[in-house]
Parts: C-alpha cells; structure tokens; sequence
C-alpha cells in the first residue's frame, strides 16, 4: 500500500553459518521465512516472539541495516535496496531505531553533544554551533535529563540514562516512525518501567509510528494497539491487542500468554533441541 | 594497586623519553665536544672526567657521539613508526571496511610482504642504493623538488632508511586495525550510525577509526623500539647510518672489534638502546590503561554490579 | 529449629582505600521444605548475599562477617573440609548463565557423574544409574544417548535443566538459585519454574530463590525478604509482603510492577 511508512513484501533472510573446526558451511538458518508486514503512519505496532523467532533479524531489515535474500522492503513506497544518496539519507531521517544494549548503542568516545549533534549535522537540521547547542538542550529535555549531561561520556551514565539518550538520539529527526528493538531487557524492571512510559509519551505526542519489538508481551501490549506473533521466522497471527489477547486464534499465542502470567500449567512443548537461545538472539 | 604502580612505569618512561627528546633537540648546547672531531692522540681511553664516556678508535668523544646520536635514534624511530601507522592504517581500514574483494586483494598482499624476512629484503634494498635512484628522480618537477628540500634537511641515507624501515612494517599495523574495525562494524554504535544516516566516510573516520585506534598506538609506541633496534641491526651490519653520522648503532659497530679493550664503547650505546626501548615499552602500557579508561562502564546494568568485585 | 540461619550478615569489598558495604547486617531463616526468595534491584547485594553464605566470594576483595548456622555447623567458621562438603552437597546452587556454568569441554555425563561421586557413595556402574535418573527426572529424553553430549548441544533451557539435574543429583537439602530463569525465554521459564516446583514438593527442598522478577515471586515462593542498598528492608509472607508492603521502597517496587500489568486490558491479574 502506498502510504504505509515501512513495508515487506514477503521478505526472507537467511544466514548460512560456517560452524566446525574447518569452518565449512553447516548450513542455512532462515531467520524470516516470507514475511509480509506493514507499519503505517501513527500505528503503534508490537512484535514478539522468544529467541529465534526472527523478530530481530525482521526489525533490522525494516530498517534496512540488512537486506533480504528474497522479497524486498519499502521505506516510504521506495525499496532500500534501490536508495542512494540524498534519497536515502531521507529515508533515514524518517525512519529510525532505538538498540537493546544501551551500553553499546553508544559510541564510548563521543560525549552526549556529539552523540545527540550527529543526526542534527548529518541532515543539516539546526546549522551553527549555536542551534545545534539549542536543540540538544531541546532533546535533553524531552527525555528528561539535566542539560549538564552535555559534556559527559557514556560511560558515566547509567544504562537507564543511556537509553533515554539513546531515545532522544532516535527523535532528534522527527521520524516519522520508529523502530525499538528490546529497549528495556537490560535494564531494571523499574528504570524499564519509566523507559516505557517515556517512550509512550513521546510517540504519542509526536504520532510517531511505534515498532515495539520484544519477547516481553506485557511490554508490548502496554505501548502498542496492534500485536503480532512470530514464531520460526513466520508471522503466525496478527490483530488489535486486546482481541488477540482475550481471544488469541492460534494455540502458540494462548501459549505464550499463559506464559507471560507465569501459569505454571501452560501447556508448553519440550525443548527444541538446537536453538540459539536468548543470548545469542535473533 | 597495582594500577597505581604500572602508572608510576609508564610516567617513568614517558620521563625518560622526553629527557631524550630534550637531548636530542639541545645536542649542540649538550654535548661537550665536537662528535665529528677526530683527535687520534686521545684514541680509546676510556672514561675520565675530561670524557666521560671515554673515546673511540679515533679519538671522538663518545658522550657526544652518543648525544648526537639520540637525534638520529629518536628520528627514525618516530618517522619510520609515523610511516607504518600510516599506510598500515589506511590499508587495514579499507580492508575491514569494505570486505570481499577489496579485502582479500589487499590482506594477500600483506601476507606476501609477511612472509619476505625483512632484514633480507631491507638488504637487498639498501644494495641497490635508493638515495642514488631518488636522486634522479630530481628531474621531475614537483616530486623532486620535495625530495631534494628533504635531502637537503636529513641526510638522504637517513631518509631513505626511515622509508625503509616505516613500510617494511605497516603489515602487523594493517592487520591489527582490519581486525579491530572487523570486530568494531558490528558493534550497535555503528549499526546506530548507519542508521542515522552516516555516510561511510564519517563512519570510518568519527566511529571506527577512533576506537580502532588504540591497540594501533599501543603497538606503535613498541614499534618505535623496534625502529630503532632495527636501525641499531642494520648499522652492525654496516648498512645504517653511514659514518661519520653517529647513530647508536653504528658507534656499537665501531666499538665491536674493541671490545676486549674498550668496554666503554660498546656497552654506552647498548645501554641508551636498551633504556629506550625499555621506556617506549613502558609508554605502551601506559596509554593503553588510559587509552582504556573509555570502555568500563560505572556499574549499574542488570547483571554486571551483581559479579562480586 | 530452622534449616538454615543467617544472623548480622554483611559483606564489604575493599578495593584499595576503599570499602563498599555490599551486604548491610542481613538477618533471615530458611525452614526445611519453604521457598524463600530475595528481591531487590541490581547492586542490592542478594547475590552477593548468596555466594557469602558458604563462602563462595574471594576473600580477598570480600570480607564476610556474621553467622550462618546449617544444621549444627557455624558455615563461616567452619573447616575447609566441612565447608567443601556442604557446598554442592547439601547445599547446592543453580546460576543465571548455564552456558558458563557448564564446562564446554567435558560432556554433561562426565560432570554429572563427577557430581554423584563427590557428593554421594554411588560409584561406577551405580552412579551412572543415578546420573540418567535425575536427567530423565528433569525432563531430558533419552537420557542414555544425551550422556555424551556436550552443553553447546543443548538449548539454554535444556543447560538448565542439566544445571538443575547437577544441583540435586546431590540431593541436597538446600538449592540457592540465583536468577535461574532470567536468561530464558518465557516459555522455557515456565518450563523450569514448574521443574522447580514439582522437585520442591517431590524431595521437600529448601529453596532460596534469587530474583529481581516479583511475578516469578509471587507464582512459587512462600516467603519473601526484599533488599535494597545491602540491607534487608522486609521479610515475610508472599501473600503479605505484595499485598500489604510495610516499607516505602517495597511500595515502589511494586508500583513499577503494577504499571506494566494493569495495561493489560483483559488479561487475569498476576
């Protein structure tokens, strides 16, 4: 559809590891398997599934940081792999991602101006010193830190910090639609719990289009209107939250919402025996 | 503690360096005698208070032989390590970077310069006499001019060694930074970049580059001990400085087939190479304990402040 | 007589001048066949509280003092031998991470059995018969065959499992499992939690349960002991403690959870 913001259109990815002493290929893991989705202009949208599902590996080619083997996906109507440019660096002032690991997403030798100026400076919002100065004041606020963190490193901040300034980085362009992958597993239920509900407000103000993807179902259905379900690399039931939580289609679904309230008789299949677990996620 | 002792190293070869660096730049003003002047009546005595470090067959003087010597010393270190970084740097970022073909051509040929012995092909270089070929090339007119403002100010043996000696070793350089932008292209800062919109080259230069550097300045302040234990080798053998230049290493040679009666000659310059060294080495450490004051988190995330200390 | 007493723990780290209390004068028993779990948030010490109760920090940086009292042994003054023998035998611990806690080069069988022969009399032929039993009693099929496989050919779950098969092939009397499930997905937590349970109820195990989840609190413990700043704020029933908070700090705690359940429009409460 033409005024959806990000699109796939039946988008694989797969990987082919090379694993063993002699590093031989020992295979193909398809990591999404024909997947079509759509993210249109104010959806707030939730995407979950347990490790190996493929969730991540299907945000990052929304946001085109992989390409598909097969299918293609649209930025705006226009197919990442076909953007270059000028075109691109739109697409990607429109389009933006917040990281699981805080700790990582941020470049430890930049304080939080630079990491905050760069998307100011890479699409010339705010020109001079002095307006750049001005909006990261803006952003630091609008996530609620003291303006003094200016001058700081990341490594001074703590990972609920470094998130907010991971989320003011991601807004600094006023995307139209924004992509955050896990952004509260590595962090305190409580410091997670203000992270949302920033997160919240913000979209909402903003209209932003919300991707949420995450294993914690509770965390999607609190921010977002719609849920899909993932399992194996496939989308297997999609619908407004509510529905697809008192009246789940398939059995995988009632499943994982059994589990989410930690019933303890949920009826849950054995191990599969050779999977990544979390750790290594999709 | 211990933290605190290996700082206390690394200030104490940062110290000796810069004594160096002073008495190189100060030799003139430092040096008590001419080191070229030759006076074969004072030949090899050893050390008095009229010289402290005795003399040489030819009556120089080798303190200030030995302090005329750092110039070179230090000099060529430094280009030669300036000249490595350099090209192995740039050569390793392309690689990382860019990956598939580009990397498996250029990382082919580092193999190919790996596996020439250095000191072979560093002879098989200076037989050929490049200063003479260079010099020829003073015909062109932008590139000799440089070459011949550069002859002019160095001796064109000196030039020509620290060329020598920096290119012979920006492989190790090369591969260190490929590995380490390979490892850094993964890292969600960059992924972050890349999302924002970065083009490649702000990628390289503001991301990769910066935290790719610091196992590169660790290695090369150790690279700059190596410079000169190489110009010292090349000497002894009689392809390095050329006297009556002095250079640590040549006076070593001079002093070799005195040994029996002039200990003085040969264990002065060893014991400036060995604090030198020892110093860069311990510069080394140094910066990269300072240089790894950014990656250590203030604990505060999930699981690591539960670790018990 | 309770199954195991802590009195005025505490726990310091000293990192040059410096000393940090991790563990602030923490007191609590654990009664024979009761789950108790410490909650608090990251940096609160319930780790650190855990591995101090048989000595399981380095003593250098750490220094531990107080009483634990197991059975008639004084655990923090004991012998090394006493000390040794208690640790992994009748009081066994399950981590976070299996993947670590695994060693990559010995197949499950070979750490399985080297657990049965140090902690029980079984040898031989006997003890590899103890071994597929508590694997099969996990719930890890064909236990005969997975014998002589290595931890990186199981899931994180099914490590787990091993982990747990591990901790009580030694049938202690007391497992400590610090965040057993934290690293797993949430099918595979439910997995473990029930496993937890059922082998809770089947060998009437003591169980101090580690975590920073209070819905994983509320589903299995009997009581709960919650820990900010190294210091034991609150000790009490489940039941009391989430539904009645004393302290400001267990309010807190809990109003974060309520946060993220309440949105969930039509989903049964906890």
């Amino acid at each position: 559809m033409a005024d959806a913001l990000l699109e796939a259109r039946a988008v694989s990815r797969s990987f082919l590891p090379r694993g063993g002493i002699l590093r031989r290929r020992t295979g193909t893991i398809t990591a999404v398997d024909h997947v079509s989705c759509s993210l249109k202009p104010g959806q707030t949208l939730g995407l979950v599934g347990e490790s190996g599902s493929g969730k991540t590996t299907l945000a990052k080619l929304l946001i085109g940081l992989l390409m598909p083997t097969s299918g293609e996906v649209f930025v705006q109507g226009h197919a990442w792999s076909r953007l270059r440019g000028e075109a691109l660096r739109a697409a990607r002032r429109a389009v933006q991602f917040i990281f699981q690991d805080p700790t990582n997403s941020l470049n430890p030798r930049m304080n939080i101006e630079e990491i905050l100026s760069e998307p100011l400076r890479i699409h010339r919002l705010a020109v001079g010193a002095a307006a750049r100065r001005r909006r990261v004041d803006e952003l630091l606020e609008s996530v609620h830190l003291p303006a003094t963190y200016r001058h700081r490193l990341p490594r001074e901040l703590s990972g609920g910090e470094r998130q907010r300034v991971g989320i003011a980085r991601a807004l600094a362009t006023n995307p139209e639609a924004l992509i955050c992958d896990e952004p509260i597993a590595s962090l305190d239920v409580s410091i997670g719990a203000q992270i949302l509900e920033l997160l919240r407000t913000l979209t909402r103000a903003r209209r932003t289009a919300l991707l949420f993807v995450s294993h914690d179902l509770r965390a999607v259905a609190a921010l977002c209107d719609e849920i899909a379900v993932m399992k194996q690399g496939r989308i297997i039931e999609t619908g407004p939250t509510d529905q697809l939580l008192n009246r789940p289609r398939d059995p995988y679904t009632e499943l994982l919402i059994r589990c989410a309230e930690l019933d303890l008789d949920a009826p849950t299949v054995d191990d599969k025996p050779q999977t990544t677990d979390r750790s290594a996620s999709s | 503690m211990n933290t605190l002792l290996r700082n206390k190293l690394a200030v104490t070869g940062g110290a000796i360096l810069f004594f160096l660096a002073v008495v190189a730049v100060c030799a003139p003003v430092l040096a008590p005698y001419d080191p070229l002047r030759v006076q074969l009546p004072e030949a090899l005595l050893g050390p008095s208070l009229a010289h402290l470090l005795g003399t040489d067959q030819l009556g120089r003087d080798v303190l200030s032989r030995l302090i005329y010597g750092t110039r070179i010393s230090l000099l060529i270190g430094f280009i030669a390590v300036g000249i490595s970084v350099l090209v192995g740097s740039v050569i390793g970022a392309l690689a990382g970077f860019y990956g598939g073909w580009v990397d498996a051509i250029l990382m082919r040929l580092v193999d190919t310069l790996l596996s020439i012995p250095t000191i072979f092909l560093l002879l098989a270089i200076i037989a050929m006499d490049p200063a003479e070929q260079l010099l020829r090339l003073g015909g062109l007119p932008l590139i000799g001019g440089l070459i011949g403002a550069l002859f002019r100010a160095v001796d064109p043996h000196i030039v020509v060694l620290m060329a020598i000696i920096g290119l012979m070793s920006w492989m190790g350089v090369a591969r260190l930074v490929r590995a380490e932008i390979l490892s850094l292209k993964e890292r969600e800062f960059v992924l972050a970049a890349r999302v924002l919109g970065a083009s490649e080259w702000r990628l390289m230069t503001k991301h990769l580059l910066p935290n790719a550097m610091a196992p590169v300045l660790v290695s090369a302040t150790l690279g700059v001990g190596g410079a000169i234990l190489t110009e010292s080798v090349l000497s002894y053998l009689g392809l390095g400085v050329q006297p009556p230049t002095p250079s640590w290493g040549n006076i070593l040679n001079e002093g070799r087939i005195a040994l029996g009666v002039a200990w003085w000659l040969t264990v002065s310059p060893g014991l400036c190479i060995f604090v030198t060294v020892l110093s860069f080495n311990l510069l080394g450490e140094g910066i990269r304990e300072w240089l790894g004051r950014y990656e250590a988190p203030l604990r505060d995330a999930k699981s690591a402040s539960e670790e018990p200390a | 007589m309770p199954l195991l007493s802590v009195e005025h723990l505490s726990v310091d780290y000293r990192h040059g001048a410096t000393a940090v209390r991790a563990v602030d004068d923490v007191s609590f028993a654990i009664e024979s066949g009761e789950i108790l779990a410490l909650v608090g948030e990251s940096g609160c010490g319930k780790t650190s509280a855990a591995l101090a109760l048989t000595k399981l920090l380095p003593t250098p940086p750490a220094s531990i003092s107080g009483h634990v009292r197991f059975g008639d042994l004084e655990l923090l003054r004991a012998p090394s031998e006493q000390l040794h023998a208690v640790r992994g035998g009748k009081i066994a611990y399950v981590f976070q991470e299996p993947s670590t806690s695994l060693n990559p080069v010995l197949s499950i069988g070979e750490q399985l059995l080297e657990m049965v022969e140090l902690h029980t009399d079984a040898r031989g032929a006997a003890a590899r018969r103890v071994v597929v039993e508590w694997l099969e009693r996990v719930g890890i099929t064909s236990a005969v065959e997975r014998l002589h496989a290595y931890p990186h050919e199981f899931s994180g779950g099914m490590q787990q499992r091993v982990m747990l098969a591990m901790a009580m092939a030694a049938r202690p009397a007391l497992l400590i499992a610090d965040e057993p499930t934290t690293a797993l997905d949430v099918t595979i937590q439910v997995q473990i939690l029930r496993l937890l349970r059922d082998l809770q109820r089947t060998f009437r195990l003591s169980v101090l349960l580690i975590s920073h989840d209070l819905m994983v609190v509320e589903r299995i413990a009997h009581r709960v002991g919650v820990m900010a700043r190294g210091q034991l704020v609150e000790l009490g029933a489940v039941t009391q403690v989430l539904r009645h908070p004393v302290h400001p700090y267990t309010r807190e705690l809990l109003r974060y959870r309520s946060t993220i359940t309440l949105r969930r429009r039509g989903m049964s409460d906890g």
